[in-house]
């Protein structure tokens, strides 16, 4: 009589080739989308602390200084320290004027996310995704006279 | 045939089965995480939105009929209806908040020196479960008034 087939072994072969084939790709694909999640989610709070911190500020120099360090806190609160970012800010009736009464202020944040596992041989920023915010807060239309800017 | 038969039954797949679930279950986690995260983010878009148009429609409605009659005291200022509806509606308008969230809807309620602004839109979510038709709003509160200091 012939010995039947041993199927010992065989749930571990098919736990490799498919885990290689099916999991591995997902759990990275999981893992890219909490890295790119956390970069919109900081770049949000970097944008309203930004905007905050320049409506705050007497003057637009000094908001946009308050407002750069404002983000940064942010983004290195979220653990995104390291990552180029850009903080643009503009406002509108009066570009030039933001801090006089009824204007409405703009911060946009853009910052880039490296993707986890890249080798640093691709050089920095090979695989990176962008990610912005932007916030708008509008100046109160009753600003005390002779306030500057 | 007859060996065939009495062949004891065969395991080879069994594992291809569970790691095929294994992925299903964790391709789900993936959808409803960004999902989850989509709809926040729209929420917070909208709750800046929200307390943004209460402020400039706070504003607004404070140079009306009811300031000029009652004067001005350390009380916050009573709100002209009216001018605080058409506040948020041109505040919504300048901020492009229409573009931004298709389907927006505003609902404005003034009730004495407090304009409250309450926005919803239909939530924007970028991954679907197929044949799964996930459909709602989501909503955000804004709450203003003017205090003369």
């Amino acid at each position: 009589m012939p010995r039947p087939r041993d199927d010992r072994g065989t749930a571990v072969v098919e736990f490799v080739w498919l885990g290689l084939l099916l999991l591995v790709p997902l759990v990275y694909l999981a893992a890219t989308l909490m890295r790119v999640q956390a970069g919109a989610f900081a770049a949000d709070t970097a944008a309203r602390a930004a905007g905050r911190a320049y409506a705050l500020a007497p003057d637009d120099a000094s908001g946009e200084r308050a407002a750069r360090a404002a983000a940064a806190q942010a983004l290195r609160d979220q653990g995104l320290a390291e990552v180029p970012v850009r903080v643009a800010i503009s406002c509108t009736p009066d570009p030039g004027q933001c801090h006089q009464g009824a204007s409405v202020i703009t911060v946009r944040i853009e910052a880039e996310v490296d993707l986890p596992l890249v080798p640093v041989l691709l050089g920095d920023g090979a695989a990176a995704v962008a990610v912005s915010s932007r916030h708008t807060v509008p100046i109160g239309r009753y600003v005390a006279v002779g306030s500057p800017g | 045939m007859n060996r065939l038969r009495r062949r004891p039954r065969d395991e080879r797949g069994a594992t291809t089965v569970l790691v095929i679930g294994f992925a299903g279950v964790l391709l789900a986690l993936v959808v409803a995480v960004v999902d989850g995260s989509a709809a926040y983010r729209q929420r917070q878009s909208l709750t800046t939105l929200a307390e943004g148009a209460a402020l400039w429609a706070a504003d607004a409605g404070a140079q009306g009929r009811e300031v000029y009659l009652r004067g001005v005291t350390d009380a916050p200022l009573e709100q002209t209806a009216s001018a605080a509806r058409a506040g948020v509606a041109q505040y919504l308008r300048a901020t492009g908040a229409v573009a931004d969230h298709p389907g927006l809807a505003s609902q404005v309620r003034v009730s004495g020196d407090r304009v409250e602004v309450r926005l919803s839109a239909p939530a924007d979510l970028p991954l679907t479960f197929p044949g799964l038709d996930v459909t709602g709003r989501v909503a955000a509160t804004g709450v203003a008034l003017v205090r003369p200091e």
